[in-house]
């Protein structure tokens, strides 16, 4: 029994197929190029042709795989768990494109090929806003006019909600119910879950605001965004590219670099975007002590493990971790992102068997 | 030293007159609505002597209101003044300090007027006005962002291209500086602690704006205000953090007018904006007091104020690290006790532990309401601008006097 799972991005498509338990990935590529010179329906038949020469290698017949399982960035509140893809969740999602107009259109054409290149394999969606989608009103409320705020959707999610939701059971495991988490990708999140349920998230309406990223910003003074509309006479597309491609670590340092090697660069090299990213991490976790009163464990999520022990060994020197009675428990989890698509379209997929079964 | 200090609104000029450095209040007032008229005269409210009078008087501008409240001074026979010292909000890069006001500086304050659209233009055109009138009265300009200049690179820097913020003077400034460290030393007094060794969380809650500030050692780390006063917590009008894409939808919805997005941030959003009935935070939380069955727009309102200041409380408690103390301070500080409780409270893990008794039984300021066991101590403690303001603008003209002035 085999998964495929897809992670679109803008430029690039991660795959990977999981067989019987998804553990590690029978074969796993990333398509670059996607929806550029590699369009959508070129991609699928890249991975149909990959999967069918890792199952020559270990199977004498190819077959479909039992679901495909597609990370979605974002579902708003529209979809608070994972759904399998039927024409009422196609129509829902189209609803969605004015607050996603890139993702929704981009996802509904990968369906489509899915579909076509897959014929009858049921389609599962896990949303990564989907873990925020009952955040207490008191932290998804942003301090603007009630009725402009509902008229242009303006209100908080999170946007690592598979790596946050995969560290809460991690550290569940072992006893802990206050949990702090630091999911480190491109763009970093952090958030505070109290009894697996996330009271407050770094994030905003999108992942911009918060801690900064590779080519993010972050939180600003929003009367900066004004500032630079008039200063650079520019409209809000020239200072969105700005605020998301040209900003965070790569903006700091004038480099296109990762978390990891911002870490692994020698001591003074890029020594004021280390103190940023660590000195608001640090606020973010007073921020999530805070909304919890206290924390029994800190998990390290996301691709940069490298920074992310960096990241780590410098909080627990911090006079506020190192004051804890009770020393919060630092837990680093390698899970990929793939595996947690993968577990939940297969936990899905099998659920939908047996209800079209009954 | 008789020093008259200033502090200009957009349509108001407070003022007092204090005899330094002993702090002798001399007479004091406010002149409102400064500016074009009004449906009701201009009035200056005076106050000498324990007498409160009110004069009406033509004031539309900054300088005719000067010139008002001097000639009443006169009538009144207040003692002559030797300096003036003006309340400025933003200090720019160029000001780290106070100044003494000469052309240099008075240029310099008309280069940086920008930073802050709404506060320091009538304030610098006051400057210049009192420099014109009375060119041998020394004044000196006091500034909101200058206590913050210590605030180390890696907290002030946003994360955009470093090329665009040297150019644009773009970094974290802070505000409400002036109130802040007039609360941190009287609070360093109080608990008897040597300020370069004094290190706390200073929180100014306002009815209007409102920051929190972190103090290491007596200097200031950090402050949840920006490069305008525009970031940070819940204001009365003003929005406080925000996505900046929710800045650029709105950019996008006011079809790319900068000016009137900066308006709704600053004067429909905040406290007014999520109640839809009131800019003054009290009356939110009296109407949600005790669980009162409010409406359900009141109750959000009062639960994201307090949210997001808790957070902020413990973000910089955080950076300050280990904190002898809090310190609350200005109307919602000083005032509601609900506010400081419900900010304080399960902050065990800070060393923070509220008697909440205390907290409630309105104690004379400055005061003590965290238990006899908490490491740290939770302050409430009066603040007091206009004489941060005169003992500033004493220790700039007589920097010899500081020590005695202290």
């Amino acid at each position: 029994m085999q998964i495929l799972t897809l992670v679109p991005s803008p430029q690039a498509l991660r795959y990977a197929v999981f067989s019987g338990r998804p553990t590690h990935p029978e074969c796993a590529g990333l398509i670059r190029d996607y929806r550029g010179a590699m369009p959508c329906h070129l991609a699928l038949l890249k991975i149909q042709k990959a999967m069918q020469a890792a199952a020559h290698a270990c199977r004498p017949v190819t077959q479909l795989p039992a679901a495909i399982g597609i990370r979605v960035p974002f579902g708003g509140t529209e979809f608070p768990e994972p759904v399998v893809v039927n024409a009422d969740v196609v129509r829902r999602l189209e609803t969605l494109t004015p607050a996603a107009p890139l993702h929704i259109p981009a996802l509904l054409e990968l369906l489509q090929q899915c579909t076509a290149h897959f014929p009858g394999v049921p389609q599962v969606l896990t949303f990564d806003t989907a873990f925020f989608a009952d955040l207490p009103e008191r932290e998804h409320l942003y301090a603007l006019d009630a009725d402009l705020a509902r008229v242009h959707g303006l209100r908080r999610f999170g946007y690592c909600g598979l790596h946050h939701a995969a560290a809460w059971q991690r550290a569940a495991r072992s006893g802990a119910t206050r949990v702090i988490s630091l999911c480190l990708e491109p763009q970093p999140e952090l958030a505070a879950i109290p009894g697996g349920r996330p009271v407050y998230v770094t994030s905003g309406i999108t992942p911009l605001e918060g801690l900064p990223g590779q080519t993010t910003c972050g939180d600003l003074d929003p009367g900066l965004v004004m500032l630079l509309a008039e200063e650079l006479h520019c409209g809000p597309e020239r200072l969105n590219t700005l605020f998301t491609r040209e900003s965070g670590l790569k903006g700091l340092t004038g480099s296109a670099i990762t978390f990891d090697e911002l870490f692994a660069a020698p001591k003074t090299d890029f020594m004021l975007a280390r103190e940023v990213i660590c000195y608001r991490i640090l606020q973010a976790c007073g921020m999530a002590l805070a909304a919890m009163g206290g924390a029994d464990a800190l998990v390290l999520s996301g691709r940069y493990a490298l920074a992310g022990r960096a990241v780590a060994a410098w909080l627990k020197r911090q006079p506020v971790f190192q004051r804890q009675t009770v020393p919060v428990a630092f837990h680093f989890l390698r899970t990929p992102v793939e595996r947690i698509v993968a577990e939940q379209a297969l936990l899905l997929s099998r659920a939908a068997t047996r209800r079209a079964a009954a | 030293m008789n020093v008259l200090v200033l502090n200009c609104g957009s349509s108001s000029l407070k003022y007092r007159l204090l005899a330094m450095p002993e702090a002798r209040e001399l007479a004091g007032g406010e002149a409102q609505r400064v500016g074009p008229r009004t449906a009701e005269p201009a009035r200056i409210f005076h106050n000498q002597d324990g007498k409160k009078t009110v004069h009406t008087a033509e004031m539309p501008d900054h300088a005719t209101a000067f010139d008002e409240v001097l000639k009443l001074l006169a009538q009144t026979g207040a003692p002559k003044l030797d300096a003036l010292g003006h309340r400025l909000v933003h200090g720019g890069a160029r000001f780290a300090g106070s100044a003494i006001v000469d052309a240099a500086a008075l240029r310099d304050l008309q280069a940086i007027q920008k930073l802050a659209p709404l506060h320091n233009p009538p304030a610098t055109a006051l400057i210049a006005a009192c420099r014109e009138r009375y060119p041998d009265l020394p004044q000196v300009a006091v500034f909101d962002t200058a206590y913050h200049a210590s605030i180390p690179d890696y907290a002030a820097t946003y994360a955009l291209p470093a090329k665009l913020t040297a150019k644009l003077g773009i970094r974290k400034y802070g505000f409400h500086g002036t109130s802040h460290e007039f609360v941190v030393e009287e609070a360093a007094k109080f608990l008897g602690r040597p300020l370069d060794q004094f290190s706390a969380v200073s929180c100014h809650l306002g009815s209007g704006g409102a920051s929190l500030c972190a103090v290491v050692n007596g200097r200031s780390v950090d402050n949840t205000m920006g490069f305008s006063p525009l970031q940070g917590l819940v204001m009365s009008t003003r929005c406080g953090d925000l996505d900046p894409s929710a800045a650029l939808r709105l950019l996008i919805a006011a079809q790319g007018n900068p000016g009137a997005v900066e308006k709704t941030l600053n004067k429909t959003s905040g406290v007014l904006g999520l109640s839809g009935v009131s800019a003054d935070i009290r009356d939110v939380l009296a109407a949600t007091a005790g669980g009162a069955a409010a409406d359900a727009r009141l109750q959000a309102t009062s639960q994201v104020y307090l949210w997001r200041l808790r957070k902020y409380l413990g973000a910089y408690l955080a950076t300050v690290g280990r904190a002898d103390a809090i310190i609350f301070t200005d109307t919602i500080g000083e005032t509601l006790p609900a506010v400081r409780a419900a900010v304080c409270a399960d902050m065990e893990c800070f060393g923070v532990r509220m008697d909440f008794e205390r907290n409630a039984a309105g104690l004379p300021l400055p005061c003590d309401v965290a238990t006899a066991d908490s490491p740290t101590r939770i302050l409430v403690v009066a603040t007091n601008e206009e004489l941060a303001i005169a003992r500033r603008t004493y220790a700039t003209l007589l920097p010899d006097e500081k020590q005695t002035a202290a």
